[in-house]
């Protein structure tokens, strides 16, 4: 009966170490895919993000004592429910908080070319531009910056490699870039989405 | 198959566990900054 006492410990020991297991190799595997699941939750709220930024056309009101412009800057993208603060400053950690403005590249109201960035996906760390790549051509895209809205429409999409640091040279035209990660889950390339000012909302 | 055996054969495996989840954890789109 004494010797069987540590076998049977060895049982249960065995058995805690099969759950650990099971449940690192769990979160590795449906981690990943856990911000398209938040994405479909809150695109249950996307027409109440959506309705925050926007006037109608005919709204003349447009940035005269508005009440629903948030007082922070926020990045807004209606079709992929994204409404995040955008982050300034020249520290790279600022990325693991949301929307980081990029360090000498422009600002809304300055023209010229705006660039932000995020991180695609990143373990116990935010999925920002989780779902960027489903932006196209015509979606729109509003910063709050300063108090003031912002409205631009993308043009286009691209791929590019790591070490295209073109994306963030000053443009004449005003523009925004945002760029993220792609392929989901790696860091082997840069998806680039670039959106000019709306004619018809600016 | 022998509780030993096999507690050792589990504690190989947590140790992959863990090395998978410190890779994933640091790697895993952190790096795609430092070439800008």
């Amino acid at each position: 009966m004494t010797e069987e006492k540590p076998h049977f410990k060895l049982k249960y020991i065995n058995w805690l170490l099969v759950v650990l297991i099971i449940l690192i190799n769990g979160y590795v595997l449906v981690a990943p895919l856990l911000p398209q699941l938040d994405l479909k939750k809150r695109q249950h709220k996307v027409q109440a993000v959506a309705g925050l930024p926007y006037k109608s056309k005919t709204d003349q009101s447009k940035n005269n004592n508005r009440q629903d412009i948030p007082s922070d800057n926020r990045l807004v993208i209606p079709k992929i429910a994204l409404d995040q603060h955008i982050y300034q400053g020249s520290a790279a950690w600022l990325l693991n908080k949301g929307v980081w403005a990029r360090p000498n590249t422009s600002t809304p109201p300055e023209g010229g070319n705006t660039v932000l960035t995020g991180h695609r996906f990143t373990y116990g760390g935010p999925a920002t531009f989780y779902s960027l790549d489903k932006l196209a051509a015509g979606d729109r895209v509003v910063i709050y910056w300063q108090g003031k809205e912002y409205d631009y429409k993308v043009a286009k999409t691209k791929i590019v490699s790591p070490s295209a640091t073109e994306i963030e040279e000053s443009t004449d035209n005003t523009q925004l870039t945002i760029f993220t990660c792609t392929p989901l889950w790696t860091a082997k390339n840069r998806l680039v989405v670039i959106a000019y000012p709306d004619k018809e909302l600016n | 198959m022998n509780d030993k055996r096999l507690f050792v054969i589990l504690l190989v495996i947590l140790a992959l566990s863990i090395a998978l989840l410190i890779y994933a954890k640091t790697q895993v789109g952190q790096n795609f900054i430092r070439q800008f």
